[in-house]
């Protein structure tokens, strides 16, 4: 399976508008087979939304993301995890490893809000945090 | 008495005040977060404190151009510069941005001070404002333009012939389908046809359709574009351009409303509004007898005369901001607008091609630019060498101008004054051709090589 993340820094790029880099990683039975950096088009969304085809992307992990460009992406097959944050070896460490990722979400953004919740079809999990009474 | 308030009273005012505040130390992790924060980015302050800034602030200033990290390597304030954040609602928020160093008294540097305002509402107004001026796809602030846009509903309203003349790129077919569109026939199809771009015969098929058999290949039958608009709006583009036959089949049908298809017999009644366009001067085109009277004086029933973009060069900055929101929507990118050197020379520039001009020309600098702001550099070359001054551009113009009028005159004298072959060798469109002519007031004979066939 490849998984993008926006990155800046060694970490994920805190808005996805913003980001300049994407690296790219194949996972393999839970385990990171390759890498590679990708220069992301300068705030052309169609390109962007063709160089992830084109990789044959399913998973998109990035920081704050707006609704629009959500939907778009998700209406090209991309599953989006947005709104997360932290070192980028270590989101993705969790990820493949079918962790919760909740430790990673931004703040404000628990108990459902900043995005919609994704579908959980291959173990791993975001932001699971019930709201408390 | 001291005069400094205590520590309770500032914590109250920061509290108070709509402006978003939060304090930063040198690790960039949040140190406090007022009440306007937490409403502007939905964060509440216990998520806040402690975290990186740009993990709750989410502007898209942080990843490359953080006004807080200029000031606190610069130690310069920056005020109200405009960005936006992501809020926890995934919607863009436009806010301005102002930063500077946080100080203890003795002046040692503790970190940095960020305050920002929402710009909601300013936008939303700004968005207002540009709707006061816009009509339809049109915007405009001239006053040409708003006496226009004033009359519009109730020409609108009136239902009927319709005139609108100007030259080629000024909008005409945006008019006429504004007025469409504010007309009760909006429900209904708007069909536009360009008449010039098309021969007497083909030009009749295509407005009155045809009946199988009528010629070699009409072996069915088919409904011309006057079916087509039925009970809507019939809009007949460089109606200046057709021949004098034509001429007298349109004033026919006009006036006895309703038309006959190519080997037809019977004819069809039509209900049709007819709105025209040209980019001649049809009453001089009447006095020289190029333009029948009759017909003139069927379609000027209400004229309205668009402006060149260069009587309008106040419109020039809200066409610009029109046209760079309507190809980020289409390219789906986020430039925020034009550079002010480059908008200076977008406003020495005269349009000889109008709007379409500037339309192609920000479209050009759209292509070229790869960041927020179109550039000088982004715009084509000819404007950039007009601005420079290079290599004597009066004299270019001089140059290109005399060499323009001599290979126009003779293309005519070639074709026998036929404008449309002239225009075609030319490798031009006609209407161009004829805004030369006008330009640079060629005198043509009163043959039409039209007339000749």
């Amino acid at each position: 399976m490849q998984v993008a993340v926006t990155v800046w820094e060694g970490r994920i790029s805190p808005v996805f508008d913003a980001a300049r880099t994407l690296l790219v990683v194949e996972l393999v039975e839970a385990e990171v087979a390759g890498r590679r950096l990708w220069p992301i088009p300068v705030a052309a969304m169609h390109t962007f939304l063709r160089l992830l085809a084109e990789l044959r992307v399913e998973v998109l992990i990035c920081g704050a993301l707006c609704e629009g460009q959500a939907r778009m992406l998700e209406s090209r097959g991309v599953e989006v995890l947005s709104f997360l944050t932290g070192d980028v070896d270590q989101v993705l460490g969790s990820f493949a490893a079918g962790a919760d990722l909740t430790a990673y979400v931004m703040p404000g953004c628990r108990r459902g809000r900043c995005r919609r919740m994704p579908a959980r079809t291959r173990g791993w999990k975001v932001a699971t945090e019930k709201p408390s009474i | 008495m001291s005069d400094r308030l205590p520590t309770e009273t500032n914590e109250i005012i920061l509290e108070s005040i709509s402006d978003g505040v939060f304090t930063v130390d040198h690790n960039w992790r949040i140190m406090s977060f007022n009440r306007a924060a937490e409403e502007i980015t939905g964060t509440p302050r216990r998520e806040a404190i402690g975290r990186y800034c740009w993990e709750v602030f989410r502007s898209n200033m942080c990843e490359g151009d953080c006004a807080l990290k200029r000031t606190m390597k610069e130690g310069k304030s920056f005020v109200s510069t405009a960005t936006y954040i992501i809020n926890n609602r995934q919607q863009r928020v436009p806010i301005a941005v102002s930063t500077s160093l946080l100080k203890n008294e003795a002046g040692k540097v503790l970190g940095g001070v960020e305050t920002f305002r929402d710009h909601s509402l300013v936008e939303e107004l700004r968005r207002e404002l540009h709707g006061s001026f816009a009509m339809g796809e049109m915007v405009s602030r001239s006053k040409a333009m708003q006496k226009i846009f004033a009359i519009l509903p109730r020409v609108a309203e009136s239902d009927s012939t319709v005139l609108i003349e100007g030259e080629t790129g000024t909008g005409k077919e945006l008019l006429a389908a504004a007025l469409h569109r504010l007309s009760s026939r909006a429900e209904e199809p708007f069909v536009a046809i360009n008449c010039g771009a098309l021969p007497d015969t083909l030009l009749e098929s295509e407005l009155f359709g045809y009946r199988a058999g009528a010629f070699t290949g009409a072996d069915r039958d088919r409904p011309g574009l006057f079916q087509a608009a039925s009970r809507g709006t019939l809009f007949l583009d460089e109606i200046g351009d057709t021949s004098a036959a034509f001429q007298v089949r349109l004033l026919r049908v006009l006036e006895e409303k309703e038309f006959q298809p190519l080997g037809g017999v019977e004819r069809i009644a039509t209900t049709t509004r007819i709105l025209a366009a040209t980019n001649r001067d049809l009453a001089a085109m009447v006095a020289d007898g190029h333009f029948r009277r009759d017909l003139f004086y069927r379609i000027n029933i209400i004229h309205l005369q668009l402006p060149p973009l260069r009587e309008r060069m106040e419109d020039i900055p809200l066409l610009v901001d029109r046209f760079i929101e309507k190809m980020n929507h289409i390219k789906g990118r986020m430039v925020s607008g034009v550079s002010t050197s480059a908008m200076a020379v977008l406003l020495a520039h005269d349009y000889p091609g109008n709007i379409r001009e500037l339309e192609n020309i920000i479209e050009h600098g759209f292509v070229l630019c790869a960041d927020k702001e179109i550039e000088v550099g982004h715009l084509p070359g000819y404007l950039r060498l007009r601005q420079s001054g290079e290599g004597n551009p009066a004299a270019i113009e001089q140059v290109q101008q005399g060499s323009e009028v001599a290979a126009i005159v003779a293309a005519l004298r070639r074709h026998h004054y036929n404008r449309l072959a002239a225009a075609a060798e030319l490798g031009i469109h006609k209407s161009t051709l004829f805004r030369k002519l006008k330009k640079y007031r060629i005198e043509l004979p009163e043959i039409d090589g039209r007339s000749a066939r």
